[in-house]
């Protein structure tokens, strides 16, 4: 089954001569509980297309379906509301709400819902990625690769059928890198989640199940690994 | 408590510095219009009283409307004022959390989330500034009335410090309603930003791209330092508009105020000196056309039966209904264009007058002569046209209606002119004649069927004597249907005007004390605000080797740049309202002579110190708590 289905999608920013084809006519599916890793040269569309499989930017044309679901003949709010329960995104930096503890930055696509998820799930969260003793820190006062695996657990915890992230570990060192990577690949064979990771990192594209090799907007190579 | 309200509820702690300063200016924001309300009211009710007792309710009910203008007018003042600190507050506050926004969105966060977040921080500072701001406010009018009081030194009027509850729940209204548009503008602005120039921070990165049109010549003055001050200034012109023009509102009215009472000042004093030892005054009109009992031979009479009053000196100048309209004309093609009387004095005087102007005693002769008060406040006399002896000019009779209190307004002009001839002129006012009106271009004639009779009284009892006037009037006058007999007691009248004076400077003064003030705290919200987005900033040039000299030049020069430009718009704006001011002031009918425009040099000297000096003294600080924390803390703490 398809997870994920994205039919000629494009993005295309400026106009005339400073025109630039972000992403030309890609099309391609993901089966439901792959990992598929996105590789490529600096520039060449990665975070493009990860920032339109999660509904945060819009295409200028072109389709994607999740589950099913066609997100951008969705409104903005419904849209937010499907992203608040269905995917998780992890970008390279920034990823929390400075204001917020460590525990509520996790919660948040709960606290989103004004629902209060159940403290088990919270806590069973926290030991998985080491960090029970930093609930109740704020991320000023975690390192990076602690602030890294918060917003993992926080991408884990709606369960969503799809976690998208943006090279997660890329500017952690190797240790706290290969954690993430641990944590991210545990939770897609033990929970079946799709997830979809850019990574410029040869060694953790060959851990996954396919890579697609993204080249100027267009996908130059997909292959099955192993 | 919804994750929105938390969020805003974090972000106030977090920023705890800023939040302060913001509920600072909303409180003050509050504060000022319960006072202004309440005082303007109070001031309007205790001013309209005053004027009530001496020319009764109507004028009285005139100034309470123009006290309640007045205070209207400053309300809206305060209200703008408000709204673009206020909102230019959260906008920064919301401007900052640009990318956290971004996060909630990607998140799954709607865009009512986002703007609800923006939101709350408005409502919880309301919840506390709201009630602070109505507290403040009885604290600031009770300081008002105290300030106002000391100011108006006279022991006579004093100004009450009483509440009106409507006019307090309508300012609180007000002000909910301003904190409401404050908040709401940034917030459905932070709501609108799509999720990916949020986490991009697309914002950021529009800001870098303007290019400062001159920063090589600022970098030529004041070096590499300059450079990126003026670079900045650009990047945040949008944070320091409202810091501009909140100094220029207060600039402004500071120095329209200053013009204010500077200018009414130095004319009460010149009035106070021309009217000498006078203390009251009796004028009586005559109705259009003359069926009055009352002539120049009876007015005669009642001078001579008014001077039997002890201690009483008494003076008698009577005009006539004719306008020498016919004169002005000429005298327009010379350069002077008053409208000018035809009057007669006393036989005694009259003859005094011919002396001095080397004519027989029958004589017609005109007033070429102008008053003026120079600098020092000394009276200056000069000619203002040039010799119209031997001419004959035609005089127009003028029709006048009973205004309102009674007083005589022109409604038109009769048709038969009367022709006179000049006889001579009066190129410099004898002492005695400087006390009485603004004569400069009235023709003196030695007979006439006056319409106006006007006695001028200098007495040690001047209620007495006011007392003693109506009876001898009434003994040889009957009033008839459109006659008019005033009396005034020129001392309490005085007095009034003075009131009346420094209650309006002393309101002005006060208020445009407190628009600086809450300017001042936008000026340091968006200071501060600046510095700390900026820290990253500061922490990268700090890393590539800029000292802290040299970021302390920076910083200093930002504050010389942006309070330049208060200055720059707000000195010559200031200066031409305060010329306007005085313009209005000089044409005052009340006014019998002209005075000089006086440059506030030390109030221009003082608002360029002060601007210069707070902006410094703010970013020096700021920047201080700036080089405590290092390098690395602050890279990491905007991440
Ligand atoms: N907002 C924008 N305006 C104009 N051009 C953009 C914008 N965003 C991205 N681009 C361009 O689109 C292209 C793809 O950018 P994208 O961020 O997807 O690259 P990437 O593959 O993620 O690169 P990297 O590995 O360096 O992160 C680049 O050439 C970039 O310059
Ligand atoms: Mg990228």
């Amino acid at each position: 089954m398809n997870i994920l289905q994205v039919e000629n999608l494009t993005k295309t920013y400026g106009k005339g001569e400073a025109q630039v084809n972000a992403l030309d006519e890609v099309s391609f599916s993901v089966e439901k509980g792959s990992f598929v890793a996105v590789v490529g040269a600096s520039g060449s569309g990665k975070s493009t297309l990860l920032h339109l499989l999660g509904g945060v930017d819009r295409p200028t044309s072109g389709k994607v379906h999740i589950d099913g679901q066609d997100i951008f003949t969705m409104n903005e709010s419904k849209l937010a509301i499907f992203r608040r329960r269905n995917l998780g995104i992890v970008y390279q930096f920034y990823n929390l709400i400075p204001t917020l503890t460590a525990e509520e930055n996790i919660m948040l696509p709960y606290l989103l819902d004004g629902r209060k998820p159940n403290g088990a799930t919270v806590n069973e969260l926290l030991e998985l990625i080491g960090l029970t003793d930093r609930a109740k820190h704020l991320p000023s006062e975690l390192s990076g690769g602690q602030q890294q695996r918060i917003s993992i657990a926080r991408a884990l915890i709606n369960s969503p059928s799809v976690i998208l992230a943006d090279e997660p570990t890329g500017n952690l060192d190797s240790k706290s890198g290969k954690d993430i990577l641990e944590l991210l690949i545990m939770a897609n064979k033990r929970y079946n989640q799709t997830l979809i990771m850019i990574t410029h990192d040869e060694k953790i594209a060959l851990q996954s199940d396919r890579i697609i090799t993204i080249s100027d907007g267009q996908i130059l190579l997909d292959e099955e690994v192993r | 408590m919804s994750l929105s309200a938390k969020l805003a509820l974090q972000q106030l702690k977090t920023s705890h510095k800023k939040t302060m300063w913001t509920l600072f200016g909303i409180v003050l924001a509050v504060g000022m219009l319960v006072a202004i309300g309440n005082y303007g009211a109070s001031g309007a009710d205790t001013m309209s009283s005053i004027v009530a007792d001496i020319y009764g309710e109507a004028q009285g009910e005139g100034w309470a409307g123009f006290i309640s203008t007045f205070s209207v007018f400053f309300g809206v003042v305060i209200a703008a004022t408000a709204i673009i600190v206020v909102s230019n507050a959260f906008r920064v506050s919301a401007g900052e959390r640009t990318k956290q926004f971004g996060i909630l969105k990607s998140v799954g966060a709607t865009k009512k989330q986002i703007r609800m977040t923006v939101m709350y921080e408005g409502i919880f500072l309301s919840l506390v500034g709201l009630p602070l701001g109505f507290v403040a406010g009885l604290v600031l009018q009770f300081l008002a009335v105290l300030m106002t009081n000391q100011l108006m030194n006279t022991t006579a009027h004093q100004l009450s410090f009483s509440l009106y509850p409507g006019l307090s729940v309508i300012a609180i209204l007000g002000s909910f309603l301003i904190i409401a548009v404050s908040v709401y503008l940034p917030a459905r602005k932070a709501a609108k930003i799509s999720a990916i120039s949020a986490i991009r921070g697309a914002d950021e990165l529009k800001a870098k791209k303007v290019r400062p049109k001159n920063p090589r010549i600022i970098g030529k003055i004041f070096g590499f330092e300059g450079t990126l001050a003026a670079k900045q200034l650009k990047r945040s012109k949008r944070h320091f508009r409202a810091t501009v023009i909140s100094l220029c509102i207060s600039i402004i009215l500071i120095l329209a105020s200053a013009s204010l009472r500077t200018h009414m000042g130095v004319i009460l004093d010149g009035r106070t000196e021309q009217m000498g030892d006078m203390s009251a005054a009796m004028q009586f009109f005559t109705p259009f056309p003359d069926t009055s009992e009352i002539n120049f031979t009876s007015a005669m009479d009642i001078t001579q039966a008014l001077r039997e009053f002890p201690d009483a000196n008494v003076r008698l100048h009577a005009s006539s209904s004719y306008s020498l309209l016919g004169y002005t004309a000429n005298l327009a093609a010379h350069g002077f264009q008053d409208i000018a009387n035809v009057i007669v004095f006393e036989p005694e005087f009259h003859t005094e007058l011919a002396q001095l102007a080397g004519v027989p005693i029958d004589s017609n002769i005109i007033i070429n002569v102008e008053l003026e008060m120079d600098a020092a406040g000394n009276f200056i006399q000069h000619i203002p046209f040039s010799d119209r002896t031997g001419e004959i000019v035609a005089v127009y009779p003028f029709e006048y209606s009973l205004g309102r209190n009674n007083t005589p307004a022109m409604a038109g002009i009769a048709n038969e002119p009367l022709h006179i001839e000049i006889h001579g002129q009066i190129t410099h006012l004898p002492d005695n004649m400087l006390l009485l009106a603004d004569f400069t271009g009235s023709l003196i004639v030695p007979d006439l069927n006056a319409t106006h009779y006007f006695w001028q009284v200098a007495a040690t009892d001047p209620l007495g004597f006011l007392e003693y006037a109506e009876s001898v009037f009434n003994q040889h006058a009957t009033l008839q249907v459109g006659e008019v007999f005033v009396t005034l007691d020129v001392i309490d009248e005085l007095a009034m005007t003075v009131a009346m004076i420094d209650f309006m400077s002393a309101f002005t003064f006060i208020f445009s004390g407190m628009i600086a003030l809450l300017g001042l705290t936008n000026v340091i919200s968006t200071i501060a605000a600046s510095v700390q987005m900026r820290s990253k900033e500061f922490a990268v040039l700090s890393s590539v080797g800029m000292d802290k000299k040299g970021m302390g030049r920076m910083l200093s020069l930002e504050s010389v740049l942006s309070s330049a430009r208060a200055l720059i718009i707000g000195l010559p704006l200031g200066v031409l309202i305060a010329y306007l001011i005085y313009l209005g002031i000089d044409l005052l009918p009340f006014a019998p002579f002209t005075i000089p425009f006086n440059t506030p040099w030390e109030l221009i000297i003082a608002c360029a110190l002060g601007v210069f000096i707070t902006t410094f003294v703010i970013m020096k600080v700021s920047a201080a708590s700036l080089k405590k924390g290092n390098i690395i803390e602050t890279i990491r703490g905007v991440e």
